[in-house]
This record gives structure tokens, sequence and C-alpha cells, in this order.
């Protein structure tokens, strides 16, 4: 397995007291494959999604990536971990607004320094945004930014792609060029989990996950 | 891409956060330079203001001096140097003389307590012409003192076979100048009647000094000297006979106290009087000083806080405005160091324009103020310039330290789930 999550169990403080998003959750994601997970609204899927991210630390169980526990590595470790290895798909695609494109799908190489791909050419050209290339994200539609977010994730060609509803805001058409996308991202060889509410995704999945009130239980 | 270009993109791209933090550092750096610049000129402005007063006063000091001087020539002579034994009040007595030489002695030396000599020869006689009591006196008219300030002569000089009449003689006889009068069997032409002084000048004929010896039989011989002390203090009396004793033997001073204490005192109140003007205006200026420093102690501190506390809560703004953008950043791997650069680059860029800014604010301040900024900035102040640079980094850094910190620790799944 490339990726796994043994027994992870997440909680979030608030103003009610705990709130345990994600319970005794195990899942394991292979090179390849796309594992897709949905469920209802607050259900614990993002944080699922962050804390195989190595973006937020579970209370218990753990992280591993291939044979590392990822939450035993140091902060900047972790950091590094997540450049090297992790690419970040956001519904609200999240791109820096001052950035033109080309700078938004180098953003990973502003950590990774001198080891970045020198030329995203490739990428713009494989996602087909070689006239946006000096755009603002302000100047571009909907599923032109979610194929920059697409292409950004794969600037450092990780070995994992989490996407967090990846066609939540886009129509039909737009949706289907990036399910496209993310299959051929697991055609490379790369490990991707999906966490969606789109059908036409999840019917695209090797396996599929439903989360409910923090628990998942595997669906045929 | 490097985190340099993501900095300035970011600072380009947020141009009214940039504006006002670089504004805040600015305003606190020009109230710095303005109030050290401002001092400048104050104390500029009470050199001038002192020097112009100075120069007045000198100017009035001189006028009043030259004004004193004509005015007491009418005083007239006010020492006489007589023989020792030569008794004023006694006509009986008044019969020491001293040698004519002394004249020339008391001229050609160094002696600084007096500036020009009357020498005399004085008698009273039997007018047999007239048939009455007159006093004659012979003099050479005038002689400076060597080095001395060689001023108009107080007493003019009598001309050969010339005479200067005193007012009760011309007015009691009737005579004017151009008459000739005869005095022992000697004619003279009258050259001047004097008027009226109420003393025993009145009764006095003037005519030159080998003249009265030869009438008198004295040649080689004078009563004594008058002179003019110029100096003035009370206190060269002592120093005057100490000179005119070493010099001339056998001779007393003689001073004719109320005139010089007069003189004496008069000069010196004014002296006294214009220098504590002065010193009256400088304490002034002193004081206006010290309340200026005092205004400035509390409001460029209090200004600089209060720069620094909306600097900081204008980079405070700037993170929480950034949280999504720190949540991308550090899910992409950005570690929290870098994203500490970002924000504390941000400051020294903020504190270094800021600082410029500020210097040419407070310099231009200066120059609205009135002052001229050639005089008052000088080129020792690149040091201050460079300070102040310092200081608004330092200010900057310290503004955003705290917010800059949070900003790196911020914990990336909260940064994108509430940013968005």
């Amino acid at each position: 397995m490339l990726i796994s999550a043994e027994q992870i169990g997440v909680t979030y403080r608030s103003g009610k007291g705990p709130v345990l998003a994600v319970r005794d959750v195990s899942l394991e994601v292979a090179a390849g494959e796309i594992v897709a997970v949905y469920g209802p609204s607050g259900s614990g899927k993002t944080s699922l999604l962050m804390a195989l991210g190595g973006l937020l630390c579970p209370d218990a169980g753990r992280v591993m990536f291939k044979d590392e526990d990822v939450y035993r590595l140091s902060s900047s470790d972790r950091a590094a971990f997540r450049n090297e290895h992790i690419g970040f798909v956001f519904q609200q695609f999240h791109l820096i607004p001052y950035l033109t494109v080309l700078e938004n799908i180098m953003v990973p190489a502003l950590a990774a320094g001198s080891s970045a791909p020198a030329d995203p050419g490739d990428l713009i050209a494989r996602f087909n945004l070689q006239h946006r290339a000096g755009h603002l994200p302000s100047e571009l539609s909907t599923g032109e930014r979610q194929r920059v977010a697409l292409a950004r994730s794969l600037f450092n060609s990780p070995d994992i792609i989490l996407a967090d509803e990846p066609t939540g805001s886009l129509d039909e058409e737009n949706g289907r060029i990036v399910i496209e996308h993310l299959k051929a991202m697991a055609g490379e060889g790369r490990a991707v989990l999906v966490v969606t509410h789109d059908a036409r995704l999840r019917a695209h999945a090797s396996r599929r996950f439903y989360l409910v009130e923090g628990r998942l239980t595997e669906q045929e | 891409m490097r985190l340099v270009s993501l900095l300035a993109k970011e600072m380009a791209h947020r141009k009214l956060n940039l504006a006002l933090s670089v504004t805040s550092v600015a305003l606190g750096v020009a109230c710095g330079v303005g109030a050290i610049l401002m001092l400048r000129v104050f104390d500029l402005e009470t050199e001038r203001t002192l020097s112009a007063m100075d120069q007045r006063s000198r100017a009035a000091w001189d006028n009043f001096q030259d004004e004193m001087r004509k005015d007491m020539l009418k005083l007239g002579f006010n020492l006489m140097i007589l023989h020792k034994e030569h008794n004023l009040s006694s006509p009986a007595e008044q019969t020491r003389y001293l040698p004519e030489s002394y004249i020339n002695r008391l001229a050609e030396s160094s002696v600084v307590t007096i500036n020009h000599i009357l020498p005399f020869l004085q008698q009273k006689i039997w007018w047999p012409e007239k048939k009455r009591w007159v006093t004659l006196v012979g003099t050479t008219g005038e002689v400076y003192v060597k080095n001395a300030n060689q001023q108009k002569p107080m007493q003019p000089r009598v001309a050969p076979q010339h005479a200067v009449l005193g007012f009760a003689i011309h007015q009691s006889l009737e005579i004017k100048a151009g008459d000739s009068v005869t005095v022992m069997d000697r004619t003279f032409t009258v050259a001047e009647c004097l008027p009226a002084k109420g003393f025993e000048e009145d009764e006095q004929i003037w005519i030159p000094l080998n003249e009265a010896q030869e009438l008198l039989d004295k040649k080689g011989l004078i009563t004594g000297m008058l002179a003019v002390n110029c100096q003035c203090a009370p206190k060269d009396m002592i120093k005057i006979h100490r000179e005119i004793a070493a010099l001339l033997p056998d001779t007393k001073v003689v001073e004719h106290n109320s005139r010089l204490v007069a003189r004496a005192q008069v000069r010196s109140k004014s002296a006294v009087e214009a220098d504590q003007a002065l010193e009256r205006e400088k304490e002034t200026r002193k004081q206006l000083k010290e309340r200026r420093l005092a205004f400035a102690a509390v409001f460029v501190p209090l200004v600089v806080v209060v720069s620094v506390v909306w600097l900081a809560f204008l980079i405070w703004s700037n993170v929480r405005q950034r949280k999504t953008e720190i949540g991308i950043l550090s899910a992409m791997g950005l570690p929290a160091r870098s994203i500490l650069f970002l924000f504390i680059g941000k400051a020294v860029i903020v504190g270094l324009a800021g600082a410029l800014v500020g210097f040419g604010a407070g310099v231009a301040l200066v120059a609205v103020q009135g002052g001229v900024v050639a005089t008052v900035v000088r080129s020792s102040d690149i040091s201050l310039a460079v300070g102040y640079l310092l200081v608004a980094v330092l200010m900057s850094m310290v503004a955003s330290w705290v917010p800059a910190l949070v900003a790196a620790r911020m914990d990336p799944a909260v940064s994108l789930r509430e940013g968005d």
C-alpha cells in the first residue's frame, strides 16, 4: 500500500465541546487506484482527507506512507513530505489571486527549490491552459480554475492525489474533463483519493467508502 | 518562482495595505526626524536672534560710548598730575612746579590708563592793565600718549600770540573774539571767548605755554598736567597712581571723583543693562527650547508607539486576509520558516520604505516651517538617516513579529477550513 490510515480518530474542539469528526477509520490506497469517499455534509470526509495528507494530526491511530508514520515526522519534514508526495485539489480551487496561471502551477516549486521541475509547459499543454498562462485566476472560468488546480497538484509529480470535491463546483462538461484527468493520474500510477458527492466520479473509483458520523464503511 | 517574487507580487496586489503600512512607519520616522530638525531650526533661529541682538547692542553701545564721550567732554578733564607738595586749597603753597620734560616722558610712555594730557602752567596774577586779579594759564594744547586713540581734542590749542578768555573776563570787559588785549605789557589777539562754566575757568586767561613761562619767568616749568582717564573704571585709579608714580617722581594724581565715578557708573550701568537684556533673551530662548524638548520627548514616543500598534494591526489584518493563502502554501509544502520570511520580509521592506518616506517628510516639514533645508540638514545627518532606517526596520519587525509567528504556526487544516 502506498498510503494508509490505521484506526485514526480526529476530534475538533468547539464551543459546545469536542466533536468526533473521524472515528476509528482504517483505509488503504494503492498506487494506480482511485478510491472514493462519500457521505453527508459534516460526516468527516474533509478531515479524513486532511489527516491522510499530513495536514491534520489525528488524535488516535496513525497514517503510514509506505513504511513511514507521517505524523512522527518533524513539522518541516512533514512539509517536505507534502511537497514531494502529495498533490491537493480543493473544491474551491484555492488559487493564489495575485499569481498568474503559470505562477500558481509553480507554487510547489517555492518549497521544492532547485529540485522542482523548471518548465511547467507540459502541464499547461496537458490541461489545455496555453492561452491562459499569463492570466490571473479572477480572469478564468470555473472549469479553467479547476484545471489550474489539477495542474498545480501534479507539478512536483506526487505519488498521491488527494481531491476534495473536485467536481463540486463544476458544470457537467467541466466535471467530465476533471474526471478524465483524475483517471489519467491514476493511470500514471498515482494513488488518487477523492472525497465526492458526484456519482459519476464514484462510478470510476476502484473502491467506494461511505462515511457517516466519522465511521467508514466500504460499499459495493 | 522564488519567495521574494511572491512577496513582491503580494505587496503589489494589496496596495492599500502596503500604503497604509508604509505611511504608519513614515509617520513615526517623520515625527522623529521633524522633531530633531525643528529643534535645530530653533537653535539656528536662536543663534541668529542673539547674534542680531548682540550686533544691535554693540552698535548701540558704540553709539552710546561716542555720545557719552561727547557729553563728557563738557565735564572736562578728570585727572590732574601735580607736584606732590602742591596744595590746591592754599594759594601760598601753589609754588611747586614740575619740569616741562615730564610732558614728553608721559607722552612717550606706555601708560594705558591715560589717553590724552593737557600740560599747563598756572598762576594767579594781578592784571595791571585792567586792574584785577585773574588766573593766567599757559598751555601747549593737548598731547597724546603714545599708542593712544587720537580723538578730537577736548581743549583747542591756543595759537601763538593769541589768548582765550574766560566768561567772567570777556563779559565784564566787553571783549570780543578778534579784539586785542594786553597782559603784562604783552599783546594778544583774543582767539575765543569761552561760555560760562561756573567754575574758576571763568576767571582764566589761556595763552601758549612758552609765552606764559616768559611772562611768569618759569622757563622749563609747568604746574601740572590735566588728563583724561578714558577707561573710566573706578578700580583703575589705583593702577593710574601706580603707573604715574613710577614714571614721574614727586608727583601726585588728583582725581575729580564725582566726574570719574559718574562717568564710570553711567557707562558700566549701560553695559550691564545691555548684557542683561542679552542674557534675558538667552534665558527665554533656553526655556522655550526646554519646553519644546519636553513636548517632543512625549509626543515623538507617543507617535512611534501609535505607529507600531497601527502597523501591527495592519499586519494582523494582512495575516487574516491571507489565511487561505497561508493554508495553500502550507499544504503545498512550504515550511513555517518560509511563511515567517514572507511576513518579516514584508516588514523589512515596509520599514525601509517608511524610513525613506518619513525622512523626506521630516525634511519637507522643516522646509514648510520656513527653515532653510540646506542649513539645517548637515552631511553628518547621513548617520541620522541610517539610524532612522535601522530603527524603522526594527520597529516594523517588532510590529510584525507576533502576527508573522501566528501565520507561520497556523494549522493549515484550520486555515483552509476557516478561509473558505
